[in-house]
Parts: C-alpha cells; structure tokens; sequence
C-alpha cells in the first residue's frame, strides 16, 4: 500500500507492507542509517524514532502506521547544521564510545526533555526514561550525566 | 510486499465492525501492534487484512460514568499513565509504571494487553484486583464480561471472530483503600518473573482488614486470584505476622513453570515474598501502619 507521512519535516509518500517495519522503509528508501538495527524484538532501542513526537522503537511499528503522521529520526533533529542541545549535550559529556546506541538514547532524550522532567533532575527518573535503550559498551554513567546536563541547560533555552 | 495483504486504518468504530464481520475469518486487529509486530516477524501470525483501531477517538477514550470508570480498548499505556482519572487508582498506576519502557508505553495498549492474553502482561493482576469487566462488541452486538472469565486458557481471550474489544470498565473502590503491584524481573524493563497485586479495604479504626484481593502474573496458564490468601486475611486484624503467614498460602493456587527466568520453586517463594511487600505497601496507602 502507498502511505504519506512527514518525515523530518518533508510530506513524502512510500509504498510499504505491513510486515515491514518503519524501520526498514526508513533505512531502505530514504538511506536514513542513522536509526540502526540491533535486536530486532524492540528490547534494545537502537531503532528508536519519534512519531508524532513521543519515541517508539521503529522495528515494532508495522509500517503503515506512519501514514498521515510526523516521524523524526536523528538526521531530523539539527537545525542548519547546528546540533539539537541533547546531541550537543551528548557530546559535551563524552556519553558516547562506540556510537551505536547513541541515535537511539538521544532519541529517547528528546521525548523525555519534552515531558517535563524534574528540574533539578533525579536520577533515577532518567535511568527509568532511557531504560528501553541499551548501551553495550555499557557507558551509562556519561549517558546520565548528558541527559541531566540537557535537562539543566533546556531551562536557559 | 505481499500483495494480497491490506492494512485499514477507519475512523469510525461502524467501518471498523463492518470490516470485521466482512472479514473476519482472515482478519487480524492492530492497536498499537507492539505484541503483533513481533509475531509477524517470528511467523506465527499469517493473517493478511488488517484493521487497525488506533484512529478511532472513541476507543481511546477515559470516562466515570456513575462511578464507574471506563477505558476505551485503544488507550495508550502512556496515555493511562498520565490520565487524571487513573491516579487513585494506586495499584493500576504502579504496573503502568513497570510495562517494560517509555518506547513500548506510547504505543502498547491496554485492550492490545488483554486480546494477547499472556499470563505474564503486567496490567492483568491489578485490573482482576478492581474486579474489572471487559466490553466486547461486535455488528450486532455488545456484551460485557468479568476479565477473570475472560482469559480461561493459556494466551486465549474470549472473543469470536466478529468481536472487537470496546473498552475495560471498573468501579472506583469505596471505603478506606490502598492497593500496590509488585514486580520483579531479570533484566530493567523486562517481563515479570512475577508480578503480585494486592487491593485491601480497612475497618473503621484501620486495624483489621474488610475486604482483600490478591493477583498474580506469571506463575500459570492465565493471571489468577488468589482466594487462599484473601480468605485467610479477611475478618482478621492487620499485623506483619498474620501478613507473613497468610502470603505463605499463595502456593496454594499458582502453578509457575520451570524456565530460564527462574525454577517453578523460586518462583513460588518469589510470590509469597512480593505478596507480603505488596499487602504491606497497600495497607500503608491506605492510612494504616505496620
Ligand atoms: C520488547 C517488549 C517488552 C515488553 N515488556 C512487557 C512487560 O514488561 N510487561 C508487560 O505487561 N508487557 C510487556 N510487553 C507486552 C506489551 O504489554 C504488549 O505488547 C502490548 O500491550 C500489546 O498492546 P498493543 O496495542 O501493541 O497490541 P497489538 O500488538 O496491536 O495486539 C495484540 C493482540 O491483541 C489483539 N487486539 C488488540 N486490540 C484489540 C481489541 N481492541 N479488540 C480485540 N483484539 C485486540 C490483536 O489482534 C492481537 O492479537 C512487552 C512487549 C515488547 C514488544
């Protein structure tokens, strides 16, 4: 079937089955590699996109969900060439090894800066945002330490 | 692609049921397709037409209608979870807190939950603790039955072919009440290795127990109630060790299996541990101390 959908910010239009899942459309079609392949069972969140702004993991989302919806995936998340303050944040911290998982965690990220997170920021509330996701090289403490400085730096935003 | 396979999304719950009883001997409903995404894959599911529910407003809504609350089956775990009307309910609000993570609650669903029917899904044992009715319709028409009548075998749910799930519907608890769900899994944001809910109401003085429910996941072919524990505490006054003994009784009616998540023996001892944990922390909610 033939679905459209805003994909970081462009109405494009894709023909998909229901046995695939987005996140194969979107690394197929559109060459967006940055939403990667891992698990493959939604456990370990490397695939994770925003639809309609909250984070799913796009290896469980049958395709045709997306039509008439806005998916962003990181390569959506940078405005002009300047990085999105997580992926800024992320650098900043080194809560990177690999790189992997990183799309994912900051995808994961953005959706939980955008639900109101406590400010000063609990750190087990961040561990319960970001537990879909799994860093392998098992850098979590950088991680943490990113995504409370994202959340300390959004109030100047 | 497959090119006999279709995939609806209507608006409307009338298009949604007329497509159903059109199709239904091949036709497979889509919520928030967490479960199904994963079956398709694995290739247990050969199903070809697919209706998709999640555009239709009115299955997604929460209502108290006369006491009662109602959820629409399309309702998002994420939605449950922030929704103003389900925040006294303590016991359902601690496994929405507890369903794997924040990527599967914006999609997984609470009538996706019950159609699969696995006796581990975290929602069941708090909803069987509210004594919760499942609304099922279909064209022609509407039925409402108790949720524990509604899983009877092993990831069955009660629904013909034609049927679609409307909503869960359950009464506010009345008198002074606490409830709490407790869990414990391998892995953050895994299945329960077991999961126990306990509701409790209180006597005037908040010392001796009214009414208890206890229910568990992961420990049978479906989530069960457990009358042997409820019975021995109800009538009796509240104290850590009538809690202690009673949640001994739960072995009584679980039936956990040996697999990797751990031994049927460790799963039974897990039980009456959490059991306790969860009666203590519902009488604490409800003004009593221990
Ligand atoms: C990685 C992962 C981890 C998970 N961890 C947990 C966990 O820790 N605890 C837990 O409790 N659960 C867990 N789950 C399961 C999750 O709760 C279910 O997948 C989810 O609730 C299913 O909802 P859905 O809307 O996605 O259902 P779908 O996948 O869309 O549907 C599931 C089934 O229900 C049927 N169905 C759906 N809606 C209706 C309806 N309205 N009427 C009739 N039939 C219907 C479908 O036809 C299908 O058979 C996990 C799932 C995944 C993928």
């Amino acid at each position: 079937m033939n679905i459209t959908f805003e994909l970081n910010g462009k109405i494009i239009s894709a023909e998909v089955s229901p046995h695939q899942p987005l996140r194969d459309i979107l690394r197929s079609q559109f060459d967006l590699t940055g939403v990667k392949v891992g698990c493959h069972s939604g456990r370990c969140g490397v695939c994770s996109v925003l639809l309609d702004g909250k984070v799913i993991k796009s290896c469980l989302l049958m395709a045709p969900k997306a039509n008439g919806r806005s998916i962003t995936t990181i390569e959506g998340l940078s405005i002009n060439g300047e990085l999105h303050p997580v992926q800024q944040s992320f650098k900043d911290n080194f809560a990177l090894q690999c790189g992997y998982c990183t799309p994912g965690f900051i995808m994961a990220t953005v959706d939980y800066l955008s639900s109101s997170p406590s400010n000063p920021p609990v750190r087990d509330e961040i561990k319960t945002a970001i537990k879909g996701n799994v860093c392998r090289c098992t850098g979590y403490e950088k991680i943490i330490s990113a995504v409370s400085n994202a959340i300390t730096s959004s109030e100047s935003l | 692609m497959n090119s006999s396979s279709s995939y609806h999304l209507p608006c409307d719950l009338t298009s949604a049921l007329n497509l159903l009883s059109e199709h239904s001997d091949s036709a497979k409903i889509v919520a928030g397709g967490q479960s199904i995404m994963l079956l398709l894959r694995q290739g247990f599911l050969s199903s070809d037409i697919f209706i998709d529910i999640s555009d239709i407003s009115e299955l997604s809504e929460i209502s108290i209608q006369g006491g009662a609350i109602h959820v629409g089956a399309a309702t998002t775990y994420t939605s449950l979870e922030n929704s103003l009307e389900i925040q006294p309910y303590s016991v359902l609000l601690d496994s929405l807190h507890v369903i794997a993570d924040p990527q599967i609650r914006n999609l997984g669903t609470i009538g996706g939950a019950l159609g699969h029917a696995d006796p581990s899904l975290d929602i069941v044992p708090p909803l069987l603790c509210l004594d919760a009715n499942v609304v099922v319709q279909s064209l022609n028409a509407t039925r409402a039955i108790p949720l524990s009548d509604f899983h009877q075998e092993y990831m069955t749910a009660d629904l013909s072919k034609d049927e679609l799930i409307h909503s869960i519907t359950f009464n506010q608890p009345t008198g002074i009440h606490g409830g709490a769900y407790e869990k414990v899994a391998n892995v953050e944001g895994g299945w329960p290795t077991v999961g126990v809910a306990a509701q409790v109401k209180l006597g005037e003085n908040i010392d001796s127990f009214l009414d208890v429910k206890i229910a568990l996941a992961a420990v049978g072919d479906t989530a069960i109630r457990s009358y042997s524990v409820e019975k021995s505490l109800i009538g009796s006054e509240i104290s850590m060790d009538s809690i202690r003994e009673s949640s001994k009784l739960v072995c009584n009616d679980i039936d956990p299996l040996d697999d990797l998540s751990g031994s049927a023996g460790y799963k039974t001892h897990l039980a009456g541990v959490l059991c306790q944990r969860a009666l203590v922390k519902a009488i604490n909610r409800a003004g009593g101390s221990l």
